[in-house]
């Protein structure tokens, strides 16, 4: 009996503990809040002054160039012509990017929750040419950073920039 | 103590299934280093999010156009391509897909281990998956495992060579390189059944995190900047420059 109530009460851990599917609570609860933006400048790539690195990220190499990921903020462009003398020359600004991946003049990266496609023939100058809106997320761009009941992401209010913990009413997500 | 029973299983089941909080060139196309989440091959754009492998046609870059999603498993975390194959890296296991039908990719066979991290990459017959263990990934070993994939639908395991800490890891020909906390290994991998270390390169304490061999440089990614390493000979590997954040 014991074992039976131990197995019942594991599997409905494991459907509860990952799928977002709606487990509806009543009444109000301390969870989860998405904080949104509706700031358009966090949808603006655009090439910027070399930026000081904070959070490195993820590296890529092309050309005689290395790209590194500035964590939820952009890429760094390092011109590696002269290998014994790598220098910075370019950023490119986008929100929430933390993925690259490069062919020809095309950069594909993460801007929050969106894959952008970008113009890099010119580091300085770098240009958007398409986007895949809701392409790509890891567990922080849809999820909260933590375990328990959240509010789900709507992007009608906008792109969601962060989460809270406060007072849920009736929230429905779960994870 | 039985009322703490149900809260103690569903915090177990909950860590089981949510443990998180978290390349062979196309001409043209970039190297990236193990840990990428992104990557090209041919006119296809790979993704894996934390379960789900997507394919986009690129061959427009204009209008990229989704193909296909495939679940992979839960918590993916990198991905590589070697020829006419997908190399994914998860917390359960390395799962290697065939994208001879590039706009659907098809799942072969997959190597599963203990809750870990694992960035891969690969050879012709061999993949190399290195395991560490840390605070999202609590039980791993660390260490590097070497599978033989002659048969993709079951790789097997031919080697393992304990390490401190291993993360990210590149191959070029037959050297293997490795990070490993405050080292890269390097290893002669021409027999993959016995690998061979050669060599050890470190640099003031630092943390090597990720690494892509680039032609004849080795490219760095460590704690506080980036290190470029010439490696024309791999039995004489020198430091070429060191950037500093």
């Amino acid at each position: 009996m014991k074992l039976k109530y131990a197995l019942l009460c594991l599997f409905l851990g494991l459907i509860i503990s990952c799928d977002p599917s709606p487990q509806p609570v009543n009444g109000d609860v301390v969870g989860w809040a998405p904080v949104y933006s509706q700031d358009p400048d966090l949808q603006q790539i655009v090439s910027d002054t070399p930026h000081i690195t904070l959070q490195a990220g993820k590296i890529y190499a092309n050309g005689h160039y290395i790209y590194q990921n500035e964590v939820d903020k952009g890429i760094h462009v390092i011109d590696i012509s002269h290998p014994a003398e790598p220098e910075e020359i370019a950023f490119i600004k986008s929100a929430g990017s933390t993925e690259l991946a490069i062919r020809g003049n095309y950069l594909y990266t993460n801007n929050l929750n969106d894959i952008v496609v970008v113009d890099i023939s010119n580091p300085l100058q770098v240009k958007e040419i398409a986007r895949l809106k809701n392409a790509f997320s890891t567990k922080s761009g849809l999820y909260p950073p933590g375990h328990g009941y959240f509010e789900c992401v709507d992007p009608s209010k906008g792109t969601v920039t962060g989460w809270e913990q406060k007072l849920l009413h009736h929230p429905s997500c779960y994870r | 103590m039985k009322k703490y029973f149900f809260p103690a299983l569903l915090l177990m089941a909950g860590l089981f299934s949510c443990n998180k909080n978290t390349d062979s060139a196309t001409p043209g196309t970039g190297v990236s280093g193990s840990l990428a989440r992104f990557t090209i091959s041919g006119n296809y754009l790979y993704t894996v999010d934390d379960r789900v492998l997507t394919t986009y046609d690129i061959s427009d870059p204009k209008k990229p156009v989704e193909k296909s999603k495939k679940v992979v498993a839960l918590n993916v975390e990198t991905i590589f391509p070697y020829g006419k194959n997908l190399f994914i890296g998860g917390q359960t296991g390395m799962y290697i897909y065939d994208i001879s039908h590039p706009a659907n990719p098809k799942q072969l066979g997959r190597a599963e281990h203990l809750q870990s991290c694992d960035p891969v990459v690969a050879n012709d017959s061999v993949a190399f998956v290195s395991l560490r263990s840390g605070t999202r990934c609590s039980n791993a070993k660390n260490a590097l495992y070497l599978y033989n994939t002659k048969n993709m639908l079951s790789p097997s395991e031919i080697a393992m060579e304990p390490m401190d800490h291993p993360e990210g890891l590149g191959i070029k020909d037959s050297i293997l390189f490795v990070c490993d906390s405050m080292r890269i290994v390097v290893f002669n991998v021409k027999d993959p059944t016995h690998p061979v270390r050669i060599d050890s390169l470190s640099n003031n304490e630092k943390i090597y995190h990720d690494v892509i061999p680039y032609g004849n440089l080795l490219i760095c990614m460590v704690s506080g900047g980036i290190l470029l390493y010439d490696i024309t000979n791999t039995q004489q590997i020198g430091l070429v420059a060191k950037m500093d954040y």
